[in-house]
């Protein structure tokens, strides 16, 4: 026995090519909405974690240091008793120690102005670092000497590995001279971060410019997910009150806050590109839906008359409506998500090295959907249904049934 | 604004209907259809409307239907009166009380027989086993009992208006208003289909309302009552 | 009226005198270098908010573009050296017993600390990288108003200067960024007559946008327009001094 769900699909598919077409059409929206999240969602969590990675979720510096141009102004006081406080306030944090040291390395000929980086950094930091930027070499150990320089840095010095440099930072409270021995070169997707990036170890930079002090402490939390970074913001104000005046704690967004913009950007663009799929989607199923009520007026005029009041034939259309674009829906969905779910192991193509590496993209992106992004899809593809139908809903509803039965299509 | 005082209300009548007039306006140019009809139809009765082509049958029809509004007049059904009634009282109004066979049995295509004469059921949202039980006992009445499952379009014409008449009576109206219902049939299966409305009056005491100029239709009814030019001209 | 036309007159002769503005910023900077070859001692008293920095030094300068620096004091910073030729500056660290060229774009970092850049250390870079103005002129003082040429290598919008019109004794140089805002004001005080010249013996310099932030600039010991051979300017002078 049928009931309205019945009938209305039947409806449907009387029109079995325009139909399908436009079913396939919300298909398509949908499918392309779910590749397009999975993807910016990929390239989302990946600049995120690159981004995270290298500036860390939450950094501590002096208050006021963008407005602090000397050394000694910048510096941490009492850089341990704080990086201390940051661990048992966060102990499943990871810390990463930093001294940045302006200062002037030469070469044998050529000099440049560098800004020297002193690190001290968890096992696994260290090797995702090594993993991601060591072109050649062995990156400095805090007993020995050594620098590690960008690949662009090192040529425009004149120099390659085992050859000596010397840094030139005055007005410190360390040495304020040293030579280092070139142990590691290190290449960079942006070439002018190429062109400055000078690594030593923590210990070597503070004998150079400051005994026992740091300018900057970074905070890995363990989340992997942009969606999970709420969770940043939201520690924030806490760890500002435990650490006390005279410093601030930033987040990555503040201290990198182009790249921020960007990733900001990202989900408004999903948003655009899905209304723009499924209002074109939504036209055509406004189109079969009017089609399909117009060639059977008679028929809607017999079910008036039989007794169907106004609220259920707009019902009825709006149905066959739904029914439609959820057809399309699945099939659109199934599709996307057996897609993303293949790319899911990690794909890759030609050039994203190179254009993604300024802006933070990881070169193999690992696509993911979240049940709310489906679930999100299918009720763009509900709303499409509904807003299409609305209009020749309203139609059907005013007919007449004696005007309607006299219809010849 | 219903005037209960003016009229006298019969209540054996199924069906009253009073000085009903109906203009159609085209373009400012007014066109009388039905110029003061009253009408009376007891329960029971088996009765047609008959008259030239433009003589206001269908237009009776349709008012007494409640799928038109009249210019003027009353419809009572029962206690009743409709005429006033909003356009979605009156689809409540035709699905509870009225049953209706149209001339170009008007079938839903992508429903079976027994869908078809379930449709009006289901509209009411009985619950599927009712449905089932009266649409099939409606068909068997009629005789279509095995084209049960097939579509309309596996149906002849006059296969096709007993599942029309099935969809009427399966749902138990008060009064069936049947718009020349043999009008699209040959004289064979007109006839047949005539005997079969009749055999519903006499054995389940259905009302029945047609207009029709068919004579083998309007030999069998107890009651003709003649229009012509929008009046009714006189009772046989 | 008599005294409006004296006051006319007296007006167009000095600006007569003053109109070249080129001439006018060449005796100013003149008067601040003393005019000529130079050798003296230099306190350079480096003051922030929390601190404050002694240094002296020994300058060597030919009067142009060449000037050799050598710190004496602190003993922490004792040793070091910068030895200006022209655009090249080098310097001499003792710990690393090395010489160091400074890039160009390290020409504008602080000087030892201070508030002067490498740049400010000697040279004529006003008369050679600005095109002058004179903006303003009373019996007095004068102002010009500096602007730098296309390529000049210079970090600042627009740099003002105050001077006597009598003698053009410098007074005050103002330093404006891209912007127009004030970033640096130089004051010069107790002048000494040298060869003609009013030569300013006390430069402060003040950061306007980190107030507190100041370096004063004290001569003492020096002579002027003696002869200083040109051994002075070569890297082995840079090392061991000459």
């Amino acid at each position: 026995m049928f009931n309205l769900l019945t009938l209305s699909w039947r409806n449907v598919w009387r029109q079995r090519g325009r139909s399908l077409l436009t079913a396939g059409a919300v298909g398509l929206a949908v499918f392309f909405a779910l590749v397009y999240q999975g993807l910016i969602g990929a390239v989302e969590n990946g600049m995120y974690n690159t981004l995270a990675q290298a500036v860390g979720h939450l950094q501590v510096r002096v208050a006021g240091y963008r407005d602090k141009r000397e050394l000694r102004d910048l510096l941490i006081p009492g850089a341990e008793a704080v990086k201390a406080k940051l661990q048992q306030a966060q102990p499943q944090a990871e810390i990463v120690v930093s001294l940045e040291v302006p200062a002037l390395l030469s070469g044998e000929s050529r000099s440049r102005g560098v800004l020297l980086v002193g690190q001290e950094q968890p096992p696994k930091f260290a090797q995702n670092f090594r993993a991601q930027f060591l072109q050649a070499g062995q990156m400095p150990t805090s007993n020995t000497q050594g620098i590690a320089l960008g690949a662009a840095l090192a040529r425009a010095l004149q120099v390659k590995l085992g050859d000596a440099v010397y840094a030139y930072a005055p007005n410190t409270q360390g040495s304020g001279a040293a030579a280092y021995k070139v142990v590691a070169l290190l290449h960079f997707p942006d070439p002018a971060a190429e062109g400055r990036a000078a690594y030593l170890s923590l210990a070597a930079a503070q004998a150079l410019a400051a005994p026992g002090g740091a300018t900057r402490l970074e905070l890995h939390l363990p989340i992997t997910r942009y969606s999970q970074d709420s969770l940043v913001s939201a520690l924030r104000p806490a760890l500002a009150i435990a650490l006390g005046p005279g410093l601030s704690v930033e987040t990555w967004r503040e201290v990198n806050p182009s790249l921020a913009q960007v990733l900001a950007l990202l989900q408004p663009l999903v948003l655009v590109m899905m209304l723009i799929f499924f209002v074109l989607a939504g036209l055509m199923v406004v189109n079969t839906v009017y089609l399909g009520l117009l060639e059977r007026t008679r028929e809607f005029g017999v079910i008036t008359a039989l007794g169907a009041g106004p609220a259920k034939v707009t019902w009825m259309v709006l149905l066959e409506s739904l029914l439609l674009c959820l057809s399309g829906a699945v099939g659109g969905g199934l599709l996307g998500v057996g897609l993303v779910t293949i790319l899911s192991k990690g794909f890759t193509y030609p050039g994203l090295d190179k254009i993604g590496g300024t802006f933070g993209i990881p070169q193999v992106l690992y696509p993911s959907l979240s049940v709310w992004a489906v679930l999100g899809t299918l009720l763009f593809a509900v709303l499409t249904g509904l807003l299409a139908a609305w209009w020749p809903a309203r139609v059907a509803a005013q007919m007449e049934p004696v005007e309607a039965m006299r219809f010849n299509a | 604004m219903p005037s209960r005082n003016l009229v006298e209300v019969k209540v054996n009548a199924v069906l009253q209907v009073k000085n009903l007039t109906k203009i159609y306006k085209v373009d400012s140019v007014e066109t009388p259809a039905l110029r003061g009809v009253n009408l009376e139809v007891g329960q029971g009765e088996f009765a047609a409307l008959a008259g030239p082509s433009g003589s206001g049958k269908t237009t009776l029809l349709n008012l007494i239907g409640g799928l038109d509004h009249p210019t003027s007049g009353q419809v009572w059904l029962g206690q009743q009166r409709i005429d006033g009634l909003s356009k979605a009282q009156l689809a409540n109004l035709r699905l509870w009380n009225l049953g209706f066979v149209f001339q170009a049995y008007n079938l839903i295509p992508v429903l079976s027989a027994l869908e078809n004469a379930a449709f009006v059921l289901e509209l009411r949202g009985e619950s599927p086993a009712e449905r089932q039980a009266k649409a099939r006992a409606a068909l068997e009445t009629l005789g279509m009992g095995e084209f049960a499952d097939r579509r309309p379009n596996q149906l002849s014409g006059g296969q096709q208006q007993r599942v029309a008449v099935a969809r009427a009576l399966a749902a138990k109206p008060k009064i069936i208003l049947a718009d020349e219902p043999t009008a699209n049939l040959d004289s064979k299966t007109g006839i047949a289909l005539i005997e079969h409305m009749r055999a519903l009056n006499r054995e389940q005491g259905m009302t029945f309302l047609f207009s029709s100029h068919d004579p083998r239709l309007l030999e069998h009814v107890d009651r003709v009552v003649y229009l012509e030019d929008g009046r009714v001209q006189g009772v046989v | 009226m008599k005294g409006k036309i004296l006051l006319l007159l007296l007006g167009l002769s000095l600006s007569s005198a003053a109109s070249d503005p080129q001439a006018v910023l060449k005796a100013i900077v003149d008067n601040q270098r003393g005019g000529g070859s130079v050798r003296a001692t230099l306190n350079l008293s480096v003051a922030r908010t929390d601190r404050q920095t002694q240094y002296v030094l020994d300058i060597v300068s030919d009067g142009n573009e060449r000037a050799l620096i050598q710190v004496k004091a602190p003993p922490r910073e004792a040793g070091q050296a910068f030895l200006r030729d022209g655009d090249n500056i080098l310097i001499y660290n003792p710990t690393l017993k090395r010489v160091l060229r400074l890039p160009p774009s390290g020409r504008s970092d602080s000087f030892l600390g201070s508030d002067l850049s490498y740049s400010d250390l000697s040279g004529r870079d006003l008369q050679r990288d600005y095109t002058p103005k004179i903006t303003a002129e009373d019996a007095n003082n004068l102002t010009l108003e500096l602007t730098p040429q296309p390529s000049a290598p210079t970090p600042y919008g627009k740099v003002t200067i105050q001077a006597k019109v009598k003698g053009y004794v410098p007074l005050e140089v103002t330093f404006f960024d891209q912007r127009s805002q004030a970033v640096k004001k130089v004051t010069f005080a107790q002048y000494a007559e040298v060869n003609g010249h009013s030569f300013p013996v006390q430069t402060t310099v003040e950061d306007l946008l980190h107030s507190g932030n100041r370096t004063t600039l004290v001569y003492s010991d020096y002579k002027f327009g003696v002869s200083i051979p040109s051994g002075c300017f070569d890297q082995r002078a840079l090392v061991a001094g000459c």
